[in-house]
């Protein structure tokens, strides 16, 4: 079918999605058949994918409870994907109670589920929208309505640039993001690299680029640049694995994470 | 997080923290638990405790600890592999805590783990079941969202694509559609259509600029709008200015008369704005048509052309259709489209007309006069074309080229006698207007095809504009220099100022027929022996046109008129017939 180019992203429950995909990574069962395919072949290509994605989603539970520890009240979390377990509102809000948070998806079917869930709740809302396209995000109205841009927020932007090709601008997309938030303000972001990648890289993009969000490929150097002039809270950009692990930590098994996300807090001054 | 005490006197705290670690790492990384590692051992060890106590149970009953197997699920310790581990920790590290035999206590932990087991694949096969759910309600949702989006984004582009922004009223495309849909359905017997011009809009934007502008047309559109809709008649903006009403199956003329005069009197109200009041008009063209065999294009092609006369005629004004009125504006329409080829392809020829010296009745010149030999329509007369040419500029390359024809056909006659006859052409003001091509142009054809200036006179209407226009005055100079004569035409039938007519360096003043026409033997109140007598006075000879009869000739050669032009004395004709005439003439005065 034509889609006019005004007319929203349709859902095809045929093509896998990366949401579905990460979720199926984390133990969930929020997928279909289509996903679990090309999931047990990336599996079969790369083992430590669910580790992987186990430490990613750890580490935002430790970044987030971080910043509402550091007194931010308001999140706006882009990608947030299908809420599974400890979703950036229930760990926000163990710290403080009145968090409010936005999340964002491009996946419409992502985007249902988390209006599910978050049903009933005040101060919690889910959009459509893509990161591509930063001011339809920073001006949609259910966004402006529970973010106040004159106080801090925390911007999340967690294993979502790996979806964002070269040709889409991330470094534009990013100014623009940090641009719109006032001094004081964080962002909390990870993203795969491939400097440590024991698996087939080529493999990998190639079973993702069968998903409605094709993966780029971006070392650790080229990461560093989407904080903008942020100052990065310590231990600064590193491992996934490594940012202010909990201690004693469960993760000591999982060194394959240490070679395949890297994750960092910055600052707006 | 609430940990339940280990049963005091079995076993001590510290056992159940170490199994509780072992246990912890053993599943580390085998499914995601969103809690730290410490909140983990903590709940981990309240399930030892709980297992324990089932272990320890007397008498000993396994079944309790299904529901633990349930529980830790929910606690998100829920993957194949977590229980594969939680099982070979278990059945490693609880036998010694069993506090009996070890060979029984092995007995009760195997039958404690299978009933955790069971309680673990039913909470992990529920929840499996349950995010399959959701995950499907989920899509049915998103698609529920996404077809409800696309439906309002095709709405609103559809009411963008058919709607005006300014005014939100139906645009001509949807207009257009719902004319069509009229016409297609059949169930009305005549429509009728109100072609409004909000005919003060231009000024005010010229005025006061288009914010202004598009605030006028913005109130005016909202006043039609409420007349429309107590009329019950949908409106629409076509263009610009320009609405229109349809009126399906109207009752009769006079209704319409009605309508239209109800539009100009809502729209003719002026609009107050901060500052200013802006004097408000329009001006309305009514068709109205029977709906079989109708044409849209041409319906509102006559309703845009009843707007024009409508507006011709004054502000706010109403004009119902008039079919003979379009036949006739169409033809004219056509025919001036005709003309530019017509003369590409040489359509166009001149009759001669003689000009008579009253004293010998001898042809002392011949008026060159235009025919359009029209390939569709035949011969056409000058009436028919002449001010098409000149609305269109073409009169000056009409004028040209008959010129040219004149000049060779003047030169044939020249050859011909040894008293040739002048040619007179006439030539329209836009001729002399066009710079000093007119100029160049008479001076180039002469010395080209070797004609005798004297032998070509040309022809001017009595004008307003010539005595004012310098650049007119100095053309006729010029051309008067070179020998060429010069006469005024129509005289007597429109503008006249006599003092220009001494500036002016013509030779002939041709009396226009009306005077000749109206002249009755009886009547002493003729002005024709004044005309002639104005013209000796200048010192220029007279010309009365029109001629008909003997007595009317008589008469003009009794007053002193020189020169005479009228059927009387011949009618255009060919040039060959002037050749014969002129050779008749010669050959009799050679016999004289
Ligand atoms: C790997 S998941 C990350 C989920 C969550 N942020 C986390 O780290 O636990 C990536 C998510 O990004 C979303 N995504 C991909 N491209 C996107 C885009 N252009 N705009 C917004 N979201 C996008 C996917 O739908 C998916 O849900």
């Amino acid at each position: 079918m034509n889609r006019p180019e005004w007319a929203p992203p349709g859902i095809d429950v045929e093509r896998p999605s990366a949401a579905r995909l990460y979720d199926y990574f984390l133990g969930g069962s929020h997928n279909f058949a289509a996903d679990r395919a090309v999931a047990q072949q990336l599996l079969a290509t790369a083992p430590d994918i669910p580790l992987i994605a186990q430490a990613n989603r750890a580490w935002l539970r430790r970044a987030v409870s971080m910043l509402a520890r550091s007194g931010i009240r308001q999140f706006l979390d882009i990608g947030s994907g299908i809420p599974t377990l400890g979703n950036v509102h229930e760990v926000a809000r163990e710290i403080v109670p009145d968090a409010r948070v936005v999340y964002v998806d491009l996946d419409p079917v992502a985007v249902a589920h988390s209006s599910v869930l978050i049903r009933g709740q005040e101060g919690v809302a889910a959009v459509q929208g893509d990161v591509r396209k930063p001011a339809d995000i920073l001006h949609h109205p259910t966004v402006r309505g529970l973010i106040d841009f004159n106080q801090p927020v925390a911007l999340l932007v967690i294993a979502l640039l790996q979806f964002v090709r070269d040709e889409d601008g991330p470094d534009d997309i990013m100014r623009q993001l940090r641009d719109a938030l006032p001094s004081g303000s964080y962002l909390a972001l990870s993203h795969g690299v491939v400097d440590g990648w024991r698996h087939d890289k080529e493999m990998v993009k190639s079973l993702y680029n069968r998903t409605t969000t094709p993966t780029a490929t971006r070392t650790r150097a080229e990461v560093a640049p989407f904080f903008g002039d942020f100052e990065l809270v310590d231990p600064g950009l590193v491992w996934v694995t490594q940012w202010r692990p909990d201690q004693p930590s469960n993760m000591d098994g999982i060194k394959a994470a240490k070679s395949a996300v890297v994750a960092g807090v910055g600052r707006k001054p | 997080m609430i940990v339940e005490p280990a049963p005091r006197g079995l076993i001590d705290g510290q056992h159940i923290t170490r199994v509780a670690r072992a246990w912890a790492r053993a599943i580390a990384g085998a499914s995601y638990v969103p809690m730290a590692h410490v909140d983990i051992e903590l709940r981990l060890a309240g399930f030892t405790t709980r297992l324990l106590r089932v272990l320890t149970s007397q008498p000993f009953d396994p079944s309790p600890a299904t529901q633990i197997g349930v529980e830790l699920v929910e606690a998100h310790f829920a993957s194949p592999e977590t229980l594969g581990h939680t099982i070979g920790v278990l059945a490693d590290r609880l036998p010694p805590l069993a506090g009996t035999s070890l060979d029984s206590s092995g007995r009760r932990v195997m039958r404690l783990l299978s009933a955790l087991s069971v309680g673990y694949s039913r909470g992990l096969r529920e929840r499996t079941l349950d995010e399959q759910e959701s995950i499907r309600l989920a899509t049915v949702l998103a698609q529920a969202q996404t077809e409800h989006a696309l439906r309002e984004s095709q709405e609103a582009f559809r009411h963008a694509a058919v709607h005006d922004q300014l005014t939100g009223l139906p645009n001509r495309i949807f207009f257009e559609k719902q004319l069509a849909d009229l016409i297609g359905a059949g169930s009305r017997e005549r429509i009728a259509i109100c072609f409004v011009g909000i005919t003060s809009l231009q000024a005010i934007t010229d005025r006061f600029g288009h914010i202004l502008g598009d605030r006028a047309l913005a109130v005016t559109a909202d006043r039609f709008r409420t007349l429309a809709r107590s009329l019950g008649h949908p409106l629409a903006r076509f263009a610009g200015d320009q609405f229109v009403m349809l009126i399906e199956d109207p009752p009769d003329t006079s209704y319409l008369a009605g309508v239209a005069e109800q539009i100009i009197a809502t729209l003719a109200t002026p609009v107050h704005t901060d500052r200013h009041l802006l004097p408000m008009s329009a001006s309305v063209g009514v068709v109205e048509r029977p709906v079989a065999g109708m044409d849209a294009n041409d319906l509102m092609r006559a309703a845009a052309m009843t707007l024009q006369w409508a507006k011709a005629d004054g502000t706010d004004r109403w004009r119902l259709f008039d079919q003979a009125r379009s036949d006739r504006e169409i033809a004219r329409h056509a025919l001036a489209a005709d003309l530019a080829l017509g003369i590409d392809r040489d359509e166009f020829f001149l009759e001669y007309q003689p000009l008579v010296r009253l004293e010998d009745r001898a042809v002392i010149g011949v008026e060159a006069l235009v025919r359009w030999q029209h390939p569709r329509l035949g011969r056409l007369s000058p009436g028919r074309f002449i001010d098409l040419a000149e609305e269109s500029g073409q009169i000056v390359r009409l004028g040209r080229r008959m010129l040219d024809k004149a000049c060779r056909q003047a030169r044939e006659w020249a050859r011909l006698t040894d008293s040739p006859p002048y040619v007179s052409v006439n030539v329209a003001v836009q001729q002399l207007r066009d710079g000093g091509s007119l100029l160049r142009t008479v001076d180039n054809l002469l010395q080209e095809i070797g004609l005798a200036s004297e032998l070509l006179q040309l022809e001017i209407t009595e004008s307003a504009s010539i005595p004012d226009d310098p650049q007119i005055r100095r053309t006729l100079d010029d051309i008067a220099g070179l020998g060429v004569r010069l006469a005024l035409d129509d005289f007597g039938s429109g503008y006249s100022n006599l003092g220009y007519l001494q500036n002016l360096p013509v030779n002939q003043l041709k009396i226009d027929m009306q005077f000749v026409r109206d002249w009755k033997p009886s009547s002493t109140k003729s002005l024709l022996p004044s005309l002639v007598e104005l013209a000796h006075n200048l010192r220029l000879s007279a010309l009365a046109e029109g001629v008909e009869t003997l007595e009317q000739a008589d008469y003009l050669e009794s007053i002193g008129c020189d020169h005479v032009q009228g059927y009387y004395f011949g009618r255009p004709q060919a040039p060959s017939e002037i050749t014969s005439l002129l050779l008749e003439w010669s050959s009799e005065e050679d016999d004289l």
